[in-house]
């Protein structure tokens, strides 16, 4: 442990309230603290800024995940292992399960959250590409009340977000919008588990009479956030689904990524094979989303 | 107050344990409850050697602040056995060469114990998903995948 | 009988040579040839063993140096022994013909190193299947006369006779069954339905012993070497047999060629030991269970890091952090309780700076100069953890900076000197017949360059050690090690003190891989330093990260060959270039180098072979042992180029590989005349066939061309020798001791770690079967340079074959002095033993026996100019993969992996096929997963998280076979087995990742990022 842990400290409030009126204080520096699948590596290699946090934890309102008419709503303390449990996440949303289902192992699965890989913003998380082609929506909240933004463009730039130091996520909106679409998801990372995406790729296409009507298309560890490519989605709208389209994809796509070198990768092997997945996914549908295998909560 | 008294069981006691609220779980079970087959190999929630059971589910003690133990039900690597007997799942281990170094073991048998709880009979695919989280240098998993199926055999005999 | 001296040649007197002794007054051959005699005579000779007064002296082993004092009547004696040999065996050249070869009878004193292990006086005469040589010591004769009244030359004649019988079994391929035979009539024996037998079994040679009660089927005393162990492959359990059919349902099990062939030469697995396995099953070829397992388990385990004493201080240690330069100054932080911590520096070091291993270059706290970016400079302990932290980072190091070399290349060139004079740590120079004329004159010549990637071991419990320490007492260490005797030595250096003050313990250790070699020196040092200066115990344990940056990871390798072939296939030049890059301190690259070098040719004969092999200096962390130890690298680079050699001779991998294969009798690049039977070919035919390698190839051939996944085979055949090279084994003359206590439980001492390959278990086995009892009542000692000998490191594949030798050998020495003693019978049951031991030691107190390793008789190495005998043994193995490449992601993945390997007698199936599985993984790591990134000569990803090892997701089926030919001086047949599987993975990949996408890989890890490349380059050229 590297950590100085006298400069930390930990608060685990039981209501959401209590949370909302820490994160408010007026000293300020407080700081919110879900599962600590991110934040206790930080602390443990002695990188976690010191100061207060407040564990959310412990909240139910943060939990659950309800579905009505339009779409579910997912609490933001939803853990990996309660997306692969949900019969209705397995079946409309197959790219959030498969997210779930690639990030870390079981015990990393057991506490990770939806709203903790979203607010940690890193640009290789897993779940957010699958979140931005389903048009994800976020509700919000603090003290000062609830406002529901879309999910794209929630992040600003590099661990830049539209989130007030005194405001947590709430729950997750995905709407029933991706019924009959094709639809992949592809994590990149080397390994088969327990890796951190080098590309990280998702998609859903409405595909018929071999033209694509429409696209939602989006990449993690390709920026310094997760993108939606909106240049390629427009790009791609209304064409027929042939051989001219790679190239017609590849050239848009630079317009949406912006990959680096670094430890994982290098920017040629980023770019190059996030237009291989983007072609193979227009032109192979064999490729769309299989089933998820069970459940390992 | 960073300093904080959490009270919880473990392996079936209550116990109460003392620390820092951020304190790493996996630090309080060693230091101050000397349950130290709970082992260390990373510190960043990689290799699983510091897996746990919290409210029966896996969790690496190493990613767990005291504070979330507080109420809660811990089993640890030695509260697997009963009194003298093994579970199903160690007597496999040591009966197929799934331990050889030893120091991911206690966390690969509570990774085991974990998803035969859950699912008696998994499937190859299930089997590796499940051990995924936890890290073995010596052996390839071929041996502890053979202690899996072993076990899942001694477990639906009646004992 | 009516003699006349001869001119001796039937003789080779070694009584002069000095040897281990053994004081059991008449041993275990000795016993059978009195039992044998007794039936011969019809003289119940038994009776007047158990009568005794046998051993009034107390047994007890002792070392000692026998001058050759002899007088007349012994000389005679000579004479005699000659005559005889001389008549048997003109008799048997009447009888077989051209079959019969003339052996000698060896005349020793005390002790003996024969081909089949090390044998006492106590052995009784003995004949060797190995070298072939009758085995007398001549004090036996004067046993017979003395104790059994057994005098005249009748007697003497019969021992000499039968000894000659076992030669003639050897010849002639019997002597499996006369095995089965002894084991059925101890049987039978003990049931006391037959008595005395009087068949002439000498004048035979045993071959009309037909036992009354039949053929030997299915006895327990029935060794059944001849059907190598079955290994549960897959998933399949080793325990109930079921298989849930996943990964793959294991194939059923296929006797192989080899091993048929093989069988009959049984015998050559070590002495006849008379006493055999009776009313137990052999526990050696048995998978039985670890036997720490329980403890692992359970988590009673006990790890340096489990350890607290009392008033115990946690130790840092504080690093350069610049790659190369002088340091100018320390500064502490103010703010900081200084006077709470425990500071050391070079300053503060008792004895030598130095950390000894090879060459003292190595300091273990820089005091001027600075090498590498993670060098120790400063020491910390505090009693609290979290404060020690923030000591660490308070201390500052300043240092100058200097120019530092950075790769292989960059330090060749020479513009900077950063170690010696040269930048070179050892260079060799390997050459046989004229490679360049061979060169000119070859029908085909191909040319190849091959990198490696620096690996960590990664080890899943970081290093660590914990130190007590205070000039009163000496310096006491507990820690996470493979040689605690390295430890031992380092610090007697470091503290100026006697060894008796130095005391190492070996804690459970959580894995080593070469990794716990040579670095635990430092660390149980720095430990123990500050324990001297606190005068409190001191905890000094790794992080991840900090063992990731800071100890040693396999070496990175350059490998450039030119092959010359004829147009048939047949080599006819090999000119290797082997380069491999140590860090900043020379450590152990001088024999990482020597074994990477000996390794480059492979399993190949050719006459014409030049090998350069050099080790350079860089300023990184030194790079040091890890499984495989040098031969991974220069067996990649030999097995990716064959391939490649092959295809532009127009020939199929397998086939010009088939043309080459050394084959016993062929003499290596570095002049060992290959005695041992080698049959690679055999064990080629068997991969292929476990991989079904050749119907994929025609099937992939077609579906490859429409899918992105493309499905691609490769194979790699090598070797490894086992035990240290050349005349290592020698220089170390490692010790053994075991040791029976009143209750019959006997304990092992040796130095030899357990660090999960499983030493306590196949000791535990190698000591039961050479005393006939059960593997439950052995104990192996923790080691600890207090109270176990020092038998050496634990690395090199030598734990073993040649401690394991070593245990048996002592094992037998216990045995030995209760049957010399008069206290067991030969056919003993398991249960009589602990009853000998208690009278034993009522009567005599310890009971011990000790064994050292002795120079093997005819190996022959010179280490100046490099060339003879490199090992004693080595494993053969073609290992096989499948893979897919993912043309989207240029990823690859290993779908199926065949490993079949001949390393001698499997002595535990699972661990063996655990060992081998471990191996193949690590392998795989290595060339797919794992890369070191170095930026301005640190490692950027030392975190486990991004250093990619691989997780149960990754890796394939690992299908183990082995075949077995009995190695003479390996306990039980057994060979080494540790490292042989880190070396067959990569280039099997390799080959295979290049038969799937038609581009030439030439380096390790082949990761996507490369393969990309190599791709892009051939979809554009």
């Amino acid at each position: 442990m590297r950590a100085f842990l006298p400069a930390y400290d930990l608060e685990a409030p039981e209501t959401l309230d209590a949370a909302l009126r820490l994160l408010s204080g007026g000293d300020g520096g407080w700081k919110p603290f879900a599962g600590g699948t991110d934040l206790m590596v930080l602390l443990e290699s002695g990188k976690l800024a010191p100061g207060r946090y407040v564990s959310l934890w412990d909240i139910e309102e943060l939990r659950g995940i309800t579905v009505s008419e339009d779409g579910v709503a997912i609490g933001a303390l939803t853990t990996y292992s309660d997306v692969l449990a949900h019969p209705v996440l397995r079946a409309d949303f197959p790219l959030v399960v498969r997210a779930a289902a690639e990030t870390g192992g079981v015990a990393t699965q057991n506490r990770g959250t939806l709203g903790g890989n979203i607010a940690n913003a890193s640009p290789a998380a897993d779940t957010p590409p699958a979140l931005l082609v389903y048009d994800a929506e976020l509700d919000i909240v603090s003290v000062r009340g609830t406002r529901r933004v879309p999910y794209d463009g929630f992040h600003k730039g590099y661990k830049v977000m539209d989130l007030a130091p005194d405001e947590i996520i709430r729950r997750i909106r995905l709407p029933f919008a991706r019924r009959g679409w094709r639809q992949a998801y592809r994590k990149v990372g080397t390994r088969r588990a327990q890796a951190i995406s080098k590309v990280c790729f998702a998609a859903a296409a409405d595909v018929r009479d071999g033209t694509l009507h429409d696209a939602r298309i989006a990449f993690g560890s390709v920026a310094p956030t997760v993108v939606r490519c909106h240049v390629t989605e427009h790009a791609l709208r209304g064409r027929r689904i042939d051989p001219g389209i790679a190239a017609v994809a590849r050239q848009a796509l630079t317009a949406d990524i912006a990959p680096i070198d670094d430890v994982r990768s290098t920017a040629r092997y980023r770019m190059r094979v996030a237009g291989n997945l983007l072609v193979d996914f227009l032109l192979n549908d064999d490729n769309s989303q299989r089933p998820t295998p069970n459940s390992q909560s | 107050m960073a300093d904080l008294t959490v009270t919880c069981r473990i392996n079936g006691q209550a116990a109460t344990l003392r620390g820092h609220s951020m304190a790493r779980l996996l630090d309080v079970l060693r230091r101050d409850a000397h349950l130290t087959g709970t082992k260390e190999g990373c510190g960043e929630g990689e290799c699983g050697a510091c897996s746990v059971l919290l409210d029966g589910r896996l969790v690496n003690s190493c990613l767990v602040p005291l504070v979330h133990a507080n109420g809660a039900e811990i089993v640890t690597i030695e509260g697997v056995a009963s009194a003298d007997r093994l579970h199903a799942v160690q007597e496999a281990f040591v009966a197929c060469g799934g331990a050889q170094c030893g120091i991911c073991t206690p966390g690969m048998v509570l990774a085991a114990v974990s998803l035969l709880a859950r699912t008696p009979r998994p499937t190859e695919d299930e089997t590796r998903a499940a051990l995924a989280g936890n890290l073995c240098r010596c052996t390839g998993y071929m041996r502890i995948f053979a202690a899996v199926v072993e076990a899942c055999g001694r477990t639906a005999e009646p004992s | 009988m009516k003699w006349t001296p001869g001119d001796r040649s039937n003789i080779e007197d070694q009584r002069g040579r000095s040897g281990l002794r053994m004081g059991a007054p008449l041993g275990i051959g000795g016993l059978l040839i009195v039992l044998l005699l007794s039936w011969f005579t019809g003289v119940d000779f038994l009776s007047l063993l158990s009568g005794g007064g046998a051993g009034s002296a107390p047994p007890s082993a002792t070392v000692g140096t026998s001058g050759v004092a002899t007088s007349p009547e012994e000389e005679r004696l000579v004479d005699f022994v000659d005559a005889v040999m001389d008549d048997t065996q003109a008799t048997w050249e009447r009888l077989l013909g051209g079959r019969y070869q003339k052996t000698r009878a060896v005349l020793f004193r005390d002790g003996i190193q024969s081909a089949c292990g090390f044998a006492e006086s106590a052995s009784g005469p003995f004949y060797c299947p190995a070298d072939h040589k009758v085995y007398l010591d001549l004090g036996f004769f004067d046993e017979l006369r003395n104790r059994f009244g057994a005098s005249g030359e009748f007697a003497q004649g019969y021992v000499l006779a039968h000894e000659v019988g076992h030669h003639v079994q050897a010849l002639t391929g019997t002597d499996d069954q006369v095995r089965r035979l002894q084991a059925t009539r101890r049987q039978v024996r003990e049931r006391r339905q037959v008595g005395p037998r009087r068949t002439a079994r000498a004048r035979t040679g045993g071959r009309r012993l037909r036992p009354a009660t039949g053929r030997a089927r299915g006895l327990p005393g029935r060794l059944s070497r001849r059907v190598p162990a079955r290994v549960p492959s897959g998933v399949r359990s080793p325990v109930s047999g079921r298989t849930l059919g996943w990964p793959r349902a294991p194939r059923a099990y296929r006797r192989s060629p080899i091993a048929r062939l093989r069988a009959t030469r049984y015998g050559e697995a070590g002495l006849f030991h008379p006493w055999g396995k009776i009313g137990r099953m052999p526990a050696i070829g048995r998978s039985i269970p670890r036997k720490e397992g329980r403890a692992k388990v359970t988590g009673q385990a006990r790890y340096v890091d489990d350890l607290v004493l009392p008033g115990m201080l946690h130790g840092a240690t504080v690093r350069s952090s610049v790659v190369r330069g002088t340091i100018r100054d320390i500064r502490f932080a103010p703010g900081l309780p200084w006077d709470q911590f425990t500071i050391v520096t070079a300053a503060d070091i008792p004895g030598r700076n130095v950390v000894a291993l090879i060459t003292d270059d190595q300091p273990y706290l820089a005091s001027d100069r600075v090498n590498h970016a993670e060098e120790p400079v400063v020491l910390l302990a505090h009693p609290d953890p979290v404060m020690l932290e923030e000591g660490r980072r308070g201390v500052t190091i300043e240092i100058d900076p200097l120019p530092a070399v950075s790769s292989i290349d960059e330090s060749l060139a020479r513009r900077e000197i950063i170690w010696g004079t040269d930048n070179i740590f050892k260079s060799y120079s390997v050459a046989s017949g004229d490679v360049e004329s061979a060169l000119a004159a070859a029908d085909v010549v191909v040319a190849g360059e091959y990198e490696t990637g620096s690996q960590e071991q990664l080890y899943i419990e970081p290093n660590g050690m914990l130190a007590v320490a205070r000039p009163e007492d000496g310096v006491s260490v507990w820690g996470s090690m493979q040689c605690p005797y390295y430890v031992h030595r380092a610090l007697a250096g470091l503290f100026d003190l006697p060894s008796e003050r130095i005391r190492v313990v070996q804690m459970e250790t959580g894995g080593g891989f070469g990794g716990k070699e040579e670095y635990p020196s430092i660390i149980a040092g720095h430990a123990a330093l500050l324990a001297w200066k606190s005068g409190r115990p001191v905890k000094l344990v790794y992080d991840r990260a900090e063992d990731m940056v800071a100890t040693t990871k396999r070496h990175p390798s350059r490998t450039r060959h030119r092959t010359g072939v004829t147009r048939d296939g047949r080599l006819v030049a090999m000119d290797i270039d082997f380069v491999i890059d140590g860090g900043a301190y020379c450590t152990l690259s001088p024999v990482v180098l020597s074994r990477g070098t000996i390794h480059a040719p492979g399993p190949y004969f050719c006459p014409n072979t030049r090998i350069r092999g050099v080790a350079v200096a860089t300023n990184v962390p030194p790079h040091g042992a890890f499984r495989g130890f040098g031969a991974p690298q220069s067996l990649f680079a030999l097995e990716r180029h064959m391939d490649r050699v092959a295809e532009a001779a127009g020939l199929a991998p397998d086939e010009f590989r088939r043309r080459n294969f050394i084959q016993t009798g062929q003499t290596s690049a570095v002049g060992q005349v290959m005695r041992e039977p080698i049959d690679m070919n055999a064990i080629l035919a068997r991969a292929l066939k476990e991989s079904d390698y050749h119907a994929k190839k025609v099937a992939w051939a077609a579906s490859n061309a429409t899918s992105t996944i493309k499905k691609g085979i490769g194979f790699a055949a090598f070797m490894h020798g086992a035990g240290f090279t050349g005349s290592g084994e020698d220089h170390l003359a490692s010790v053994v001791v075991v040791e029976a206590t009143r209750e019959g439980r006997v304990r092992v001492l040796a130095a030899n770690t357990e660090i999960g390959q499983g030493t306590n278990t196949i000791f535990s086995q190698i000591a039961a079967d050479a005393l006939g009892i059960s593997p439950d009542a052995i104990d192996v000692a923790q080691p600890d340079t207090a109270s176990v000998p020092d038998s050496g490191p634990t690395v090199a594949s030598r734990t073993c074959m040649v401690v394991g030798k070593l245990v048996e050998t002592a094992a037998a020495g216990v045995a030995a002095s209760l049957t010399g003693a008069g206290l067991l019978q030969p056919g003993y049951a398991p249960a009589d033993f602990a009853t000998a031991c208690a009278t034993y030691v009522d009567r005599f107190g310890a009971l011990r026996a000790s064994a050292q390793y002795q120079a093997t008789p005819g190996m022959k190495w010179d280490d100046d100019r490099y060339v003879g005998d490199a090992y004693g043994s080595y494993a053969w193995a073609v290992y096989v993969a499948e893979v897919s490449v993912d043309t989207i992601t240029y990823e690859v993945h290993v779908d199926d992996f065949v490993a079949v390997q001949e390393v001698g007698k499997v002595i535990n199936p699972v661990l063996a096929t655990g060992q081998i599985e471990g191996g193949v993984a690590q392998g795989i790591g290595w060339a797919l997963y794992e890369q070191v990134s170095w930026r301005d000569g640190r490692m950027q990803n030392a975190q486990m998280t991004n250093y990619i090892m691989p997780t149960s997701m990754d890796l394939p089926p690992i299908r183990v076979l082995f075949e077995e030919v009995p190695y003479a001086r390996g306990p039980a047949g057994a060979k080494g087995i540790g490292e042989l599987p880190m070396d067959g993975a990569a280039p099997a990949i390799a080959n295979a990742v290049a038969h799937a996408t038609g581009v030439n890989v030439t380096a390790v890890p082949i990761t996507p990022e490369r393969l990309m490349v190599l791709m892009e380059e051939v979809t554009v050229g």
